[in-house]
């Protein structure tokens, strides 16, 4: 069997570009929903609207980079993971001066534990965004190939 | 259906939204990321300095303290903060304990003291003022300090259990040539405070961290009693 690794290596390139905005949205707000009060914007309590709207708006905006629904639904799963490991990251971020809030060890199972509720939420949120973003791509592509043509 | 490539002139609407969505979420993430690490700052750098100093009002012409004399404190809390927030005193816990000089020198004292062991020798304690403070909302500034400053009375009227204490140890100390204000006090302060532009939770499910992250608690001394 003949694998064309180019064409495999392309491919997961296309999958991580693909997953780095949920990726982003999910670390971001799983940060965010730790510590409301001291993160941005401030706020008392975190705020469940704007977390799915972050959380819709760039698994959107992911699936719309994607070529296949196929691939959009694969970086949408694989932004979960990578989104986790950017939210322990900023969790980090104190410990980079010299600062810890938590335990170093701690944090990972800290952010899982009360982070939770967003990083479930962000599944199905991603794959339906996915879904968007792809028929917005067919939309927009559809919409232009008769000008590209005409020209 | 026709897809072009990657690098097709049909990308560049979808670069450009992909652009567009990292610079935002990189934004927010580099607000929330600046406003932790100076909350975190705070937490790692302020520090607490208190002094105390004991003096008696009304002292009997011999050097003793009457019944109608004040033990006075003189407590001043003060809290450096080397941070970028400013803070707001909430609380300030105190505790003066006064040293036993009876009981040391093997008298039988009516009072509860508290043991403290020094070095092989044990120095007794009495908890002559405690209490707290809540009313000051004293503003330490970014890059500055602070200080709650108290004063304590003390009258056989306030506290006749601990000013009955006070009057004994002072007197005995009168007794033996050792001037009333000359008796050792020892200091304990635990005190919070709160971080400025760090709101509490409201939800009644919040998480304790929740409002530690905006409350700063420091302690100055030893609490004997625990």
């Amino acid at each position: 069997m003949n694998i064309d690794w180019a064409a495999q290596f392309r491919r997961v390139l296309r999958i991580l570009r693909t997953s780095i905005v949920p990726a982003l949205a999910l670390g971001y707000t799983a940060f965010y929903s730790i510590y409301p009060s001291a993160t941005f914007p401030v706020s008392s309590d975190a705020s469940f609207g704007w977390i799915l709207l972050v959380l819709l708006t760039a698994s959107v905006v992911g699936g719309m980079q994607a070529e296949y629904l196929q691939e959009a639904l694969v970086a949408a799963v694989a932004a979960l993971p990578l989104g986790f490991a950017l939210a322990v990251l900023l969790a980090f971020t104190p410990g980079f001066a010299g600062l810890y809030l938590l335990e170093p060890s701690a944090v990972p199972f800290f952010i899982a534990h009360f982070a939770v509720l967003v990083l479930v939420l962000s599944f199905p949120v991603n794959l339906l965004g996915a879904v968007i973003g792809q028929l917005i791509r067919d939309r927009v592509r559809t919409s232009r190939l008769p000008n590209r043509l005409s020209r | 259906m026709i897809r072009p490539g990657n690098g097709a002139s049909g990308e560049w609407p979808f670069a450009a939204v992909l652009a567009a969505a990292v610079a935002c979420l990189v934004v927010f993430m580099g607000l929330a990321v600046a406003n932790f690490v100076s909350v975190a700052q705070v937490h790692g750098s302020a520090s607490v300095k208190a002094t105390a100093s004991v003096g008696y009002l009304g002292l009997a012409s011999d050097g003793t303290l009457p019944n109608n004399g004040t033990a006075r404190a003189w407590v001043n809390v003060t809290v450096v903060n080397p941070g970028p927030r400013a803070l707001v005193f909430d609380t300030v816990i105190y505790k003066l304990w006064i040293e036993d000089l009876p009981h040391e020198a093997g008298f039988a004292v009516p009072r509860k003291d508290v043991p403290v062991a020094n070095g092989t020798a044990v120095r007794w304690l009495f908890d002559a003022y405690s209490g707290s403070n809540t009313s000051s909302a004293v503003f330490v500034p970014a890059f500055g300090s602070g200080t709650v400053p108290l004063r304590l009375d003390l009258t056989e009227q306030i506290d006749l259990r601990a000013f009955v204490a006070v009057q004994n140890i002072t007197d005995f100390a009168v007794s033996k040539g050792v001037s009333a204000t000359a008796v050792p006090w020892e200091l304990f302060i635990l005190t919070s405070l709160w971080i400025d532009g760090v709101p509490q939770p409201t939800s009644p499910t919040a998480p304790i961290y929740q409002i530690a992250v905006g409350r700063l608690v420091l302690q100055q001394g030893a609490d004997f009693e625990h």
